[in-house]
């Protein structure tokens, strides 16, 4: 499995998105909005969470975050610089 | 938490007097002190309470607090209620220009700060718009973590915080995190934790967000209340105590520990399993409002949009 389909595959299961098959996220969505996943500020509490829980990739700032909280892209090239 | 979005809040953070009006004040403080403005309060607060608008704001609280009341028991319910707002407004100017006041608490609620503290995994100090809470963290001076504050302010708001008016250090007191910036300023939030600091968080407003609010009973209504800082301590696995602070004379004030607030470990997304632990500190306002009617400030109807 890729790193983003883990990627996806983690949000999916750790934040419960029941309607949403990872299958069917594209690497650019959006994270947070209306457009794209949909989620919201509190999910980012979550996300960084499991990012550094299941990816070992520790999101320490505000800058870090806004980087690589944008989509499923951004992430994956955050953790692959981390690890 | 989306603060990208346009606020829709049903209250305000701003001042209902000019900057102007203001400054004669600050002024007043820095020539005469605080005697001096608490004098000239008594006439502004006089003023607004004749203002059947500004009284209808307080309006719903009153009555669940004392009851349908006379006109005139309407009216001196209301001047003590704006008047005690405005001795906290003065008491805040007056820390902030001359430096005096004095917050404290209890050993043993100090003590369980400390404990709380040491045990290196962060704390969230939530609270509500009453007594004294914009002075709170003054009690916090002695322990050395980050301190952090979630503080929302309107754009036109033209009144002080204390740690505003001594423009010669850029040194303030804690860190201040806009819950409009990017993600809610939930990263900021983070960080503060992640370091064993202290974050405090208003637990009895929204910021205009739809999501992640519940509704709690209060005073035998609803009300909506913010969520975030239960989803944090869930996620982080951060202790939460709830505290309220109230005026005990010109110039004083305590701090007390209303409860801990033990939320546990990944209780997810649903916004419903935060609402016990949003429940428990509504339940300390609650018993806040019961021993201190007049220090309770919010200055709108809070049980309108929940019920």
């Amino acid at each position: 499995m890729s790193l983003k389909d883990k990627i996806k595959k983690t949000l999916v299961q750790e934040l419960d998105l029941i309607d949403i098959n990872p299958n069917e996220i594209n690497d650019k969505d959006p994270l947070f909005g209306d457009e794209g996943l949909g989620l919201d500020s509190l999910d980012a509490v979550e996300i960084v969470v499991l990012v550094q829980k299941f990816f070992n990739a520790e999101i320490k700032d505000i800058e870090e975050g806004k980087i690589a909280l944008q989509s499923v892209n951004s992430l994956a090239k955050f953790i692959e610089e981390k690890q | 938490m989306n603060m990208n979005k346009k606020n829709n809040t049903a209250w305000s953070s701003r001042s209902l007097a000019s900057a102007f009006a203001h400054k004669i004040f600050y002024y007043a403080i820095r020539i005469a002190g605080r005697g001096i403005a608490y004098f000239m309060l008594f006439f502004v607060v006089g003023f607004y309470t004749c203002i059947p608008k500004i009284r209808n704001r307080s309006r719903e609280y009153r009555i669940k607090r004392f009851g349908e009341r006379s006109f005139l028991g309407e009216l001196t319910d209301c001047f003590r209620l704006q008047m005690e707002f405005g001795k906290m407004l003065v008491d805040r100017a007056v820390m902030g220009i001359l430096g005096e006041f004095i917050m404290s608490a209890t050993e043993q609620d100090k003590q369980t700060m400390t404990d709380l503290i040491s045990q290196g995994r962060g704390l969230i100090l939530i609270t509500g718009h009453v007594g004294c809470w914009q002075l709170g963290m003054s009690v916090l001076d002695s322990l050395d973590v980050p301190k952090a504050v979630v503080m929302y302010r309107d754009d036109s708001d033209v009144d002080k915080h204390y740690f505003e008016h001594n423009k010669k250090t850029n040194e303030l007191p804690f860190t201040i995190i806009d819950p409009r910036s990017p993600m809610g300023g939930t990263l900021e939030m983070m960080n503060v934790l992640k370091k064993g600091g202290i974050l405090c968080m208003m637990g009895d407003r929204n910021f205009g967000s739809p999501n992640g609010i519940v509704d709690v009973n209060f005073m035998n209504g609803n009300i909506n209340v913010p969520i975030s800082a239960y989803k944090i301590a869930s996620a982080m696995e951060v202790p939460i105590i709830a505290t309220f602070s109230h005026r005990t004379g010109a110039g004083q004030g305590q701090i007390w520990i209303s409860r801990l607030i033990d939320v546990p470990q990944n209780l997810g997304r649903s916004m419903d399993a935060y609402r016990p632990y949003a429940q428990l500190f509504a339940d300390g306002l609650d018993e806040f409002v019961d021993a201190h009617p007049f220090q309770f400030y919010n200055f709108f109807n809070m049980w309108k949009n929940a019920e």
